[in-house]
């Protein structure tokens, strides 16, 4: 289970997120909503260890997790959200999916990442194909909770759809932890199992409708 | 070709400026030209000659002779010699320079923050003004010609490197690298090196037409190279005496086999600047 235990943050002495907390069980999907500037991408990345909170602490199964850059791949990873600014314009796809150590074949085969992407660059793939990688590479053997960004916002409806079936589809497979960020509602209520709501920094649950 | 027509090549990327191979190549013919011609001029034609004191272009002296009855084309071969040895030192040190301190400016905040002002600092100097000051504490000279420049083409070099390495550490897949388990030096090994690289080398073939046009700019004014030595600067100076008694042409060799050299890497650096953005344009 992944915690987040009263977390406090702010920028410039305007506080962003204060005392925000949330429970992710292992193969639960989360929804985030939230008007901009909320809080959710922050949250977003202190829970993938991106950002170091100013205050609370994030936990998986009650031990703190470790700090990123110690030569193995953090459980918990956040995809951020513009998929072209989260990938190296200079690296080609197949070390970018290699960047946590072996690529998970199921999981590359899941999102509906080609072979033949291997030797290309980012800049000569759509918008849609890049967040395929950007999210494929996460996919570690170790991985037991994702944090999604708006993965979906630059991508089309039928885009969104197919990347999200199949996203929800290998997080279920492998029992992960899921908290899918994003503006709209009808999305959270058709891909989540529940949603949460940002708001004045507190995380509070939405009403799902039926 | 200008750098606004834009042309379509075979792999249908869109690029406005000549391949950096083709201009490389130019430039590299022009130095091998320049230094292995001018290794391999006899010593006699540099000599005074007084039986042939300015005497006009002829098949025996193509661009004529100087006052001093000296060879103006093989002058110009010595002197542009010079001037690309000088250039090459002093671009060198000077993107030594700016490599230093981006890297100090990468290390912590406080680095930082000094390296940006001393940046804007010597940038909001005028240019020559500082040459001039930096040559004439020197004593002039050769010496004084390559620190002068080496301490004054630096600033736009270091000012481009520091926000790239910035914009890199700060990026999002620079984070990514890190939760996926990459420690420090891999990072800079296999994000930053590769992204400032090609800046780096751009960089430097840009500062050395400058760093070759100042130093003729130094000698002009007699704080450069030393008046017995072949220098552009110096020739170009002693034209303006020449041209008053009629004779125009100890200046053409020397104006135009500068403008020449400058031009081709001034070219060449520029195609390796459009060639050093990631493949699909800039980061």
């Amino acid at each position: 289970m992944l915690s987040a235990e009263r977390i406090g943050h702010a920028f410039g002495g305007s506080p962003v997120l204060s005392e925000a907390s949330l429970a992710l069980g292992a193969g639960e999907i989360v929804g985030l909503g939230g008007m901009s500037g909320s809080g959710k991408s922050t949250l977003g990345r202190i829970l993938g260890g991106h950002l170091v909170p100013q205050s609370g602490r994030v936990r998986l199964d009650g031990a703190p997790l470790p700090p990123p850059g110690v030569g193995r791949p953090a459980p918990v990873q956040y995809a951020p959200q513009a998929a072209e600014l989260a990938v190296d314009p200079r690296w080609r796809i197949g070390r970018i999916l290699a960047n946590g150590g072996t690529p998970d074949p199921e999981a590359i085969a899941a999102l509906g990442v080609a072979p033949a992407w291997t030797d290309r660059h980012p800049s000569e793939l759509s918008g849609g194909e890049l967040a395929r990688v950007s999210l494929a590479r996460f996919f570690h053997p170790g991985l037991r909770a994702l944090v999604c960004d708006e993965i979906t916002a630059q991508l089309d409806a039928l885009e969104q759809a197919a990347l999200l079936e199949r996203l929800t589809g290998v997080a279920r497979r492998r029992g992960l932890a899921l908290l899918l960020v994003s503006h709209s509602a009808g999305l959270r209520a058709r891909y989540c199992d529940r949603s949460l709501i940002l708001t004045e920094g507190r995380l509070v649950p939405e009403a799902m409708p039926r | 070709m200008t750098a606004l027509d834009i042309s379509a090549d075979g792999e249908g990327t869109v690029r406005g400026i000549r391949p950096p191979l083709h201009r490389g190549l130019w430039a590299a013919c022009l130095l091998i030209l320049v230094l292995g011609g001018s290794a391999l001029l006899p010593a006699n034609l540099l000599e005074i000659d007084a039986s042939a004191i300015g005497r006009a272009p002829d098949p025996g002296h193509p661009f004529g002779t100087d006052s001093l009855g000296r060879d103006v084309a093989a002058r110009t071969l010595a002197a542009l010699a010079m001037s690309v040895k000088v250039g090459l030192v002093a671009a060198t040190a000077s993107t030594g320079i700016a490599l230093l301190l981006s890297l100090a400016a990468a290390s912590n905040r406080v680095a930082d923050q000094a390296v940006g002002v001393l940046t804007e600092l010597a940038l909001g100097l005028p240019h020559f003004v500082l040459l001039i000051m930096i040559a004439y504490a020197m004593g002039g000279g050769t010496n004084g010609v390559v620190v002068a420049i080496a301490f004054t083409h630096w600033p736009r070099l270091a000012r481009l490197l520091r926000h790239e390495a910035q914009g890199v550490a700060a990026s999002d897949y620079v984070a990514a690298s890190q939760a996926l388990g990459r420690p420090a030096h891999w990072i800079a090994r296999h994000h930053m090196a590769p992204h400032l690289a090609p800046h780096l080398i751009a960089g430097f073939v840009l500062i050395f037409p400058h760093a070759i046009l100042h130093e003729a700019g130094l000698s002009f004014i007699g704080l450069g190279i030393e008046p017995h030595l072949p220098s552009i600067g110096v020739m170009l100076a002693e034209s303006l005496r020449e041209i008053i008694a009629g004779r125009w042409w100890v200046a053409v060799a020397p104006g135009a086999g500068l403008l020449l050299v400058a031009l081709a890497f001034e070219r060449f650096g520029e195609a390796l600047r459009v060639a050093a953005e990631p493949p699909g344009g800039a980061s």
